[in-house]
């Protein structure tokens, strides 16, 4: 019995428990896609849904937000503390505001208005603005701490006495 | 083995300081429970609309579970806070599965891509947790905003990716505990919090995990980071919250559906779904002709002045959407008991609604039992002591404790009592 594990685990690569539960696992996986797929609901653009995220997310979104964050790495920091720490007030809107529009912007950039006119009565309006508005005060919120840490800093630096 | 290739696939290629099996461990330790937490809740909501129920079901056959767990009327507000936590907290958790995400990009590109069967195995399971975590969060939030850039039908669609995605989740976070526990002992659970930037230092690389062998100097201290994801995750809930819970935060909602400006001037300006157009429903339909037609032991018809000189019942009750906003109003009519007695009702029987709206599966409803013998449940006639409008129902909608709001059916035509 422990000959047939061991040898198992030789040819698998790991433990019979794992096989086990990762055969479960896709099997559920496979049962519910075929329950979808069954009814005959546009299943190529089901499947396509399935996996575009994972592909549009790890191939386009994240590599984007990563060279934008790399190049403004290269320019401010090195620049010393005073420039990691304007990147980090650069970043710390940029994020919010862009997590913001990620899960926002069917209503900030107005995709749906038929759908929604016809489920509430109102139109689409508004929240590009109000968006906006957010990521302006967002931003200046944060020039305005880091110009008060650039101060507090710059005092600081002037009380030192010299060597 | 061959080498691998210049680009990502090489381990020199990654430099933040921060990623390590610590960073990934915590980011997983926030986003299980949170994920736990919405699955139950989306599992939840499918048992409110009670899919065992005459012609609920939208799933076919109800879905993967097979007992029924029945719902309750107590307290009202039971659905208005499940659905409501299933979606503020799938929007707030957002920021967590981006950055958990981010922190184990380097496994997309392991090198070589599969060294043996067990490796295939489990990388065919984190193709089922990426692709069904991120259909699971894309297809909900965007089904709150309205906007169908698809082709399959959500409701089916987002059920089943639901178990796609809580089957390679489990046996993610089983074949991950182990590691997790060991960065835990390795580093201490809070510990590297405490690290300013000048303090950050990276994780010991080992060949093949997260830490990178040749990092760059930090520029943000990993506190650093989990500030940054927790900013962006009060920001959503603070303009999106609002529209579940009500009250001061409502009007912070800026960027929610239905939130600040989705309420309009009068005793009828909370939230419509499902506009009368939409629905077809004519002038003629609900005009001084329209009757309610009520059958069980016996057939009666009341007009809507009929049902006005009946004995009047008003309940505040919130109105709950499944895409996870809410409201209570004061809603006045006759009680469903009452019209039960009227039409004569065999025991067990479940109530039937129709609306006269002339197509849709959502024209119709099966209550329990409980549902309709609690004595808050309404034909409601008016609302905040005015008729309804029409997009709200006129001239009846069914209003009920706890149950999600399209089942609370509008432009009522005709409640039928028969045994299930």
């Amino acid at each position: 019995m422990g000959a047939g594990v061991n040898a198992l685990r030789h040819r698998y690569g790991a433990s019979p428990l794992h096989l086990a539960g990762h055969v479960a696992a896709l099997a559920l996986c496979a049962y519910a896609i075929s329950e979808v797929l069954d009814p005959g609901l546009r299943p190529v653009n089901f499947l396509v849904w399935l996996v575009g995220g994972a592909l549009v997310h790890d191939l386009l979104l994240l590599p984007a937000y990563s060279l934008a964050d790399s190049a403004a790495r290269r320019v401010l920091a090195r620049r010393g503390p005073l420039g990691v720490a304007a990147l980090n007030h650069l970043r710390f809107p940029a994020v919010v505001s862009g997590v913001l529009l990620l899960v926002y912007f069917p209503l900030i950039l107005v995709r749906a208005d038929g759908n929604f006119v016809r489920a509430t009565g109102r139109h689409v309006e508004g929240f590009g603005l109000r968006w906006a508005a957010i990521t302006a005060g967002l931003f200046a919120l944060s020039a305005i701490v880091y110009a008060i840490r650039v101060r507090a800093s710059g005092a600081a630096a002037r009380r030192r006495p010299a060597p | 083995m061959i080498a691998a290739p210049p680009g990502p696939t090489r381990e020199t290629f990654w430099r933040s300081p921060l990623r390590g099996p610590w960073l990934t461990a915590l980011l997983g330790s926030l986003l299980g429970p949170a994920v736990l937490i919405i699955a139950l809740t989306g599992l939840l909501s499918n048992a409110a609309y009670q899919p065992d129920l005459g012609r609920n079901a939208i799933v076919p056959d109800g879905g993967l579970l097979p007992f029924t767990l029945g719902w309750p009327t107590s307290p009202a507000w039971l659905y208005a806070l499940t659905q409501g936590t299933h979606v503020v907290l799938g929007i707030v958790a957002v920021p967590l599965l981006l950055a958990k995400l981010w922190s184990v990009i380097p496994r997309l590109f392991t090198w070589p891509p599969v060294r043996d069967v067990a490796h295939a195995v489990e990388r065919a399971s984190l193709l089922a947790l990426v692709g069904g975590a991120l259909f699971e969060f894309a297809t909900g939030i965007l089904n709150t905003q309205l906007y169908y850039p698809w082709g399959f039908n959500f409701v089916v669609a987002h059920y089943y990716g639901a178990w796609v995605f809580i089957a390679a989740v489990v046996v993610h976070v089983a074949v991950k505990l182990p590691v997790v526990r060991r960065a835990y002992r390795e580093r201490g659970v809070l510990a590297p919090l405490r690290e300013d930037l000048a303090g950050t230092r990276p994780e010991s690389y080992e060949p093949g995990g997260l830490a990178p062998p040749a990092p760059d100097a930090p520029t943000i201290s990993r506190r650093g980071v989990m500030a940054l994801v927790a900013s962006a995750s009060a920001a959503l809930f603070v303009v999106t919250a609002g529209q579940a819970i009500g009250g001061p935060l409502r009007r912070l909602a800026l960027l929610a559906p239905r939130g600040s400006q989705s309420f309009g001037p009068g005793p009828n300006g909370f939230p419509v779904n499902k506009t009368a157009a939409v629905a077809r429903i004519t002038p003629a339909m609900i005009g001084a002709q329209w009757q309610l037609r009520l059958a069980g032991a016996r057939e009666v018809s009341l007009t809507r002045p009929e049902l006005l000189a009946l004995a009047q019942r008003s309940e505040d009750l919130p109105i709950a959407c499944v895409e996870g906003w809410s409201t209570t109003q004061r809603w006045t009519g006759v009680a469903l008991a009452d019209l039960a007695a009227l039409a004569g009702v065999p025991d067990g029987a479940l109530l039937h609604v129709e609306s006269l709206q002339p197509r849709g599966v959502l024209r119709q409803a099966t209550l329990s039992e409980g549902q309709y013998r609690d004595e808050r449940s309404l034909l409601a006639l008016r609302v905040n002591g005015t008729d309804l409008s029409v997009d709200h129902g006129y001239p009846a909608r069914i209003i009920v404790p706890a149950l999600p709001g399209v089942h609370c059916t509008k432009w009522v035509a005709k409640l039928t009592w028969a045994p299930a």
